[in-house]
């Protein structure tokens, strides 16, 4: 792929080939473990998931401008209360009361 | 001077032969094994900081590094009596399976590092000097991301090793619970960064060169590689 792609797109191409590369690995490694019997559960993937796209979300259209140190806690902040509101919204009633493997 | 600073570079061989940093995760006390890595970069800096002052001083350099890195494996290899541990006595059937296992881990380590410095080298005769710069330190700033993400999976792995003998059912559970917790690790890390240093003008006062601006996206797919070794399996 980088044979291909770097003559063409420069270091877009060489990180292009770089992703496809990883992702290519990723699903090899499900498919080896699939054959050894065991599938992941996705579910509780979802609420990290979808914690930190809210968190990018909100970071891209109001923290474009904000110092970056700033960013950074703001960001922290925000996953830390997006995490905690899917999972109460998820499972029911706040976390605190529930423990940590719920 | 730069075959001085090689050879005295290739000392780091010693002190990661004895380094018993191995056992202690294989015993899930990754709290000892972390703390004898800082130890040593610890005690690298600080002879750094102490011993070299002008350009001359960089044989000293490789030299600190083994100390620290020679230093943090003793203090180790001492502990070891006290969590119970003895060196176990030779049994030349199982070092060979372990051999031919770590053969094959090897190899694909090789493979993937010439793999990797590929593509540098391959930029290098195709694109200017300034875009390999940039495209190498888009690459460190993720390997940072990278190496989070990989000590929370070397974390587990001794647990993967317990529940094995349990059966799938036990060991799709703690898949199931690695890949949420490095999820929830590496989730935040890797789209904070992709907003942050890529998507927003304080990056490029951040990293110091507007050329940044150039690489981000090349930074927005090592992110994605990055996640890539956050989840993967």
């Amino acid at each position: 792929m980088n044979l291909v792609a770097i003559p063409q797109y420069g270091i877009v191409g060489a990180a292009t080939a770089t992703a496809l590369a990883e992702g290519t690995i990723m699903v090899l490694a499900l498919v080896a473990m699939g054959r050894l019997g065991v599938h992941p559960a996705l579910r509780p993937l979802i609420t990290p998931t979808a914690a930190a796209a809210i968190m990018a979300a909100i970071l891209l259209v109001a923290g474009r401008e904000w110092a970056l140190p700033v960013q950074i806690a703001g960001g922290a902040a925000l996953y830390a209360a997006a995490f905690a509101t899917l999972h109460m919204t998820r499972r029911g009633g706040p976390l605190w009361s529930r423990g940590w493997s719920d | 001077m730069s075959g001085w600073v090689v050879f005295l570079s290739g000392l780091s061989f010693l002190s990661l032969a004895a380094d018993p940093t191995w056992v202690y995760k294989g015993l899930e006390r990754g709290v000892s094994a972390a703390a004898a890595q800082v130890l040593a970069q610890l005690l690298y800096v600080v002879a750094v900081a102490a011993l070299v002052q002008t350009p001359e001083d960089v044989l000293r350099v490789p030299v600190a590094q083994f100390a620290g890195e020679f230093a943090a494996a003793a203090a180790l290899l001492f502990g070891l009596p006290l969590l119970g541990w003895r060196w176990p006595r030779a049994a030349w059937g199982l070092g060979r399976r372990l051999l031919v296992s770590a053969g094959f881990l090897t190899a694909s380590r090789v493979l993937r590092t010439l793999i990797v410095t590929f593509d540098v080298v391959l930029l290098g005769f195709m694109v200017a000097a300034s875009e390999v710069g940039l495209y190498t330190a888009a690459y460190r700033f993720c390997f940072l991301l990278m190496a989070i993400a990989g000590a929370v999976s070397a974390a587990y792995l001794p647990a993967f090793t317990r529940v094995a003998a349990e059966g799938a059912e036990a060991l799709r559970d703690q898949l199931s619970e690695a890949l949420r917790m490095s999820l929830l690790i590496g989730a935040p890390l890797v789209a904070g960064s992709m907003v942050i240093a890529a998507g927003s003008s304080s990056s490029t006062t951040f990293l110091g060169t507007p050329s940044w601006c150039c690489t981000k996206p090349v930074y927005r797919l090592f992110c994605m590689a990055a996640l890539r070794r956050s989840t993967s399996p």
